[in-house]
């Protein structure tokens, strides 16, 4: 296991990887301003998962990433089908009040949040599942390897 | 009540059922569960008795194309909605007992409930889409159930087998109502009979009506379509006495006789409807008594009497629509009862062999008590209602204007081995002295009540027909039509010509259960040339199909990442190539966009980058090279105002370096990339690539073919979407259907990486709980 245990990215990570998480969730809110949104902001979650699984192959997530994926299918599902159940066109925008948040500002709340909420659980369930699945397999396969020689 | 809670109230229970199960054990499950069904058949026939005008509810659902989500009950439905909903209870209360410590429990009462509601729709639908929406979800909900036991290779290929016959006769169906609501633009069924005249009158009718019928045909079962219906006994017997006998397989007859009114008067649908029913029929009926498997035999049984109710159809009279609304009540109370009967002696028993079943009556005299009622009834003995059927079926086909004499002799031998089918399945077993098969565990009460209930229920409606004709028979005749008066539903009819059939029959279906053993002989004859036919065409195709899919799989994919890049790329290309030198307009060499000094040094990192990654010998030091190329785009995108689009090329470039260096630690180490002569041939696909998408990327600049639609986006980005970043706002409100699609893509991407990943497990056949979750949680079910 040579190859995943330097000392500069254990170190790096633990600094990095809450960082992301706040992040991407600062990016997932601020998406509909500025810059940002569910698939980046999903993305940067996904890169924290994968990094802290690199530092330490056991601190892999304890829920089945491609159940978070179903649920954020359901959840833009959900604002899509919402409207039409109020009897308005399927994904008809529904706005409601708005909050202030720190750091991000203004947000008006609404089912495209919503939608965007979804995508974001989506996107960070099928980066995280790919990438982790590839790695565990890569650590098996180095460690066969390193066990062989 | 809202009519659509008869769809909606299923649909809600379905996810609670899972609950319910850890709960209170499916037993108790199965009971509590079988409430909202029964509830229905109160409510349902708490409704006027179907003198007065259908109950309707409708909501609009795609404006533009005219589709509404119509529900309308009248007297037809009403009585196919109380007999689904009542047998449906009485499975769900039966397969409780029956599925009884099985791990997949939870997952059985799902799907039946939501295959009652499909089934339920697919009968109250009045929209012609809304009723292929609730079609095809049957289809579905038949496949899950035939495939239940998963692991098992028979089940799967039974599985496939009726979703491939019936799912391509949907589409047929589909096909079919479209046509009709072009022909006549109505999409509501029982708006079409309206325009009777129109229809048969249009050249488009006869396709239109063949492919309905094909649709019909083969979810009824009919010849030559009718061998996935024993294939699909592979199923647990609840799901088989639910779904293959009583209702999904009447989902043909159902829709056939709604469009009876529409369609009959034309000749074309008496020549086609009434033959097909009548071999169906009678190969049915012959194939039924050739069978030693109780279930095979009541399969083949069941495709007689949809051959039966087809045929009737045909006819298209008053009198004989009638019959066959009785007919199709009738049935499922006998054949509901016989088939929990065969299921729960298997369950006792562990056999379902005819010849090794006899003497049960005395281990289980109440099973005996429902078997032999049922028996009576499917004989047509007096006074169950399968006599009055039988009267009224010999009367019908006496009545039709020719060949009345060959179809009754027909009749008389289908129903004679009806006689026979009963006495082997309901009588037989429970005769004589105890055989080979005895009891190991005595059926609960889940398993008795019931067939018991059913049986017991029929008998006492056999003394009472009147009943049944006045609130239930009649109503359904009327309300597509059909005057009820003609048929009377009594015991005693008189000493007429079709009482002398009824004893003929009966003398003749006896003969045929004491002979049964001399024809064993011609049943492996008929049975090997029957395997000839439609089931060996259909697996001949499908092998067929898998060995042309193989064939082109095998040279399209080559399994070279190298060839698969240079095919897209050249393709591409060339499209590209092709449809920009259709472009003619005037566009000058001049750059639109400015080109500063830090442009230029991203142009140069890129080249740098992209030469080290050609010179590379290392593939991580390739990787990494090709990193830089893509942040170099990253940087471009963010240079010429484009935030968003340059985080997600940053983000996804970072990804995609990380998932490579992944892959590349698993492959052994290598001397050189590729060799010189491939080497040559990329670099010229590369520069036309390259020069293509230069060309492409040009003329966007500089050629307007359409008003650009981003100005008007941009405007209301912020007034109608309340969001300053419009890159979102069209990812998540203006164009939030694609995105839904996209990530839909993407799930489905990812269960199958997972898959071939784990493809290593193989299915084994074994009943070990943890290895079956195991194995469904890969998302392998049913591949």
């Amino acid at each position: 296991m040579k190859e995943f245990h330097h000392s500069m990215l254990p170190a790096a990570a633990r600094l990095v990887v809450p960082v992301q998480y706040v992040f991407s969730v600062y990016l997932l809110l601020r998406g509909h301003n500025l810059p940002g949104g569910g698939f980046i902001g999903g993305l940067v979650l996904a890169s924290a998962l994968v990094l802290r699984a690199m530092v330490d192959p056991k601190r892999v997530p304890n829920f089945d990433l491609i159940r978070l994926s179903g649920i954020g299918l359901l959840v833009a599902l959900f604002s899509a089908v919402l409207p039409w159940l109020i009897g308005k066109t399927f994904f008809t925008g529904l706005w409601g009040g708005q909050i202030w948040l720190p750091a991000v500002g203004d947000i008006k709340l609404g089912t495209p949040l919503f939608f965007d909420i979804g995508v974001f659980l989506v996107v960070t369930g099928v980066a995280a599942k790919l990438l982790l699945v590839l790695l565990a397999q890569t650590q098996s396969s180095v460690m066969d390897r390193m066990n062989s020689d | 009540m809202e009519l659509y809670w008869i769809i909606a109230a299923p649909l809600l229970a379905a996810p609670l059922s899972p609950w319910l199960v850890r709960a209170v054990g499916s037993k108790a499950a199965g009971a509590l569960l079988s409430l909202v069904p029964f509830a229905l058949v109160g409510w349902l026939l708490a409704q006027a008795a179907g003198a007065g005008p259908a109950l309707e509810w409708s909501r609009s659902w795609m404006p533009a194309m005219g589709l509404e989500m119509a529900l309308r009950v009248g007297g037809f439905e009403r009585l196919f909605l109380c007999l689904v909903a009542f047998i449906g209870g009485l499975v769900l209360i039966y397969g409780g007992a029956y599925l009884d410590g099985d791990s997949k429990v939870p997952r059985f009462f799902v799907v039946v409930q939501i295959f009652m509601a499909a089934m339920l729709g697919v009968i109250a639908a009045d929209d012609m889409i809304f009723t292929f929406v609730f079609w095809e979800l049957t289809s579905l909900t038949s496949f899950l159930l035939v495939g239940y036991k998963f692991y098992d290779p028979v089940a799967r290929k039974a599985a496939l087998q009726a979703l491939l016959v019936t799912g391509a006769g949907g589409l047929a169906l589909l096909g079919g109502f479209i046509l009709l609501a072009q022909i006549t633009g109505e999409t509501r069924i029982s708006a079409l009979a309206a325009h009777s005249g129109t229809l048969a009158e249009s050249p488009l009718f006869v396709p239109a009506l063949l492919l309905v019928l094909a649709g019909v045909f083969t979810k009824s079962a009919q010849v030559p379509f009718h061998f996935w219906l024993p294939g699909a006994m592979a199923a647990p017997t609840p799901v088989s006495a639910y779904l293959h006998s009583a209702t999904m397989v009447k989902a043909g007859v159902i829709l056939l006789a709604k469009l009876s009114p529409a369609m009959s008067h034309t000749e074309l649908w008496g020549w086609i409807v009434a033959p097909v029913g009548a071999l169906t029929m009678l190969t049915g009926a012959v194939m039924a008594v050739l069978q030693t498997d109780l279930k095979r035999l009541l399969a083949y049984s069941t495709v007689s009497v949809l051959g039966t109710l087809v045929m009737l159809l045909g006819f298209g009279d008053a009198f004989s629509f009638k019959t066959a609304m009785f007919l199709a009540l009738v049935h499922g109370f006998y054949k509901g009862t016989l088939f929990m009967v065969a299921g729960t002696v298997d369950h006792a028993t562990g056999t379902r062999d005819i010849h090794s079943l006899s003497g049960l009556r005395q281990s289980m005299p109440w099973l005996a008590f429902a078997a032999a009622a049922a028996a009576l009834s499917m004989s047509g003995v007096p006074p169950t209602l399968g006599f009055i059927s039988k009267e009224l079926l010999y009367e019908a086909k006496l009545s039709i204007p020719f060949a009345r004499h060959a179809v009754t002799a027909l009749g008389v031998l289908a129903n004679s081995l009806a006689v026979a089918i009963a006495l082997i399945v309901g009588v037989r077993p429970f005769l004589g002295s105890p055989g080979k098969a005895v009891v190991r565990h005595a059926p609960g009460w889940g398993l008795v009540l019931p067939p018991v209930l059913l049986a017991a229920l029929g008998l006492l409606l056999g003394l009472m027909p009147w009943l049944l004709d006045k609130h239930l028979i009649s109503p359904a005749a009327s309300s597509l039509g059909y005057d009820p008066a003609l048929a009377k539903l009594t015991l005693w009819h008189g000493f007429t010509p079709v009482l002398a059939l009824s004893v003929a029959t009966l003398v003749a279906g006896f003969l045929w259960f004491k002979m049964r053993a001399k024809f064993s002989g011609a049943a492996r004859g008929i049975e090997k040339i029957h395997c000839l036919t439609p089931t060996a065409l259909y697996f001949s195709g499908l092998e067929g199909i898998l060995k042309l899919a193989a064939f082109l799989t095998g040279w399209i994919q080559q399994g070279q990442l190298r060839i698969y890049v240079r095919v897209t790329l050249i393709a591409a290309s060339g499209l590209i190539l092709y449809a920009t030198a259709k472009v003619y307009e005037e566009f000058t060499m001049l750059s639109k966009v400015p080109l500063g000094v830090f442009e230029t040094m991203i142009v140069v990192v890129m080249t740098m980058s992209s030469l080290a990654a050609v010179r590379s010998k290392s593939r991580l030091a390739a990787i990494l090279s090709l990193g830089g190329v893509g942040y170099s785009v990253a940087f471009i995108f963010a240079a010429y105002g484009a935030p968003d689009l340059a985080i997600t090329q940053l983000l996804v470039e970072t990804l995609t370096v990380v998932l490579f260096s992944f892959v590349i630690l698993k492959l052994p180490q290598i001397r050189e990339i590729s060799r010189s002569r491939t080497r040559r041939w990329d670099a010229l696909v590369a520069t036309i690539a390259g020069l293509a998408m230069t060309l492409v990327v040009w003329k966007a600049m500089h050629v307007q073919l359409h008003a650009p639609i981003s100005p008007g986006l941009v405007e209301r980005s912020a007034t109608e979407a309340y969001g300053r970043n419009v890159v979102n706002v069209i990812l998540v409100d203006f164009r939030a259907l694609d995105t839904l699609g996209e990530i839909l893509v993407l799930s489905l991407a990812c269960l199958g990486v997972t898959a071939l990943l784990f493809r290593k497990r193989k299915f084994r056949n074994t009943d070990d709980d943890q290895s079956e979750r195991a194995k469904a949680r890969e998302g392998l079910p049913l591949i």
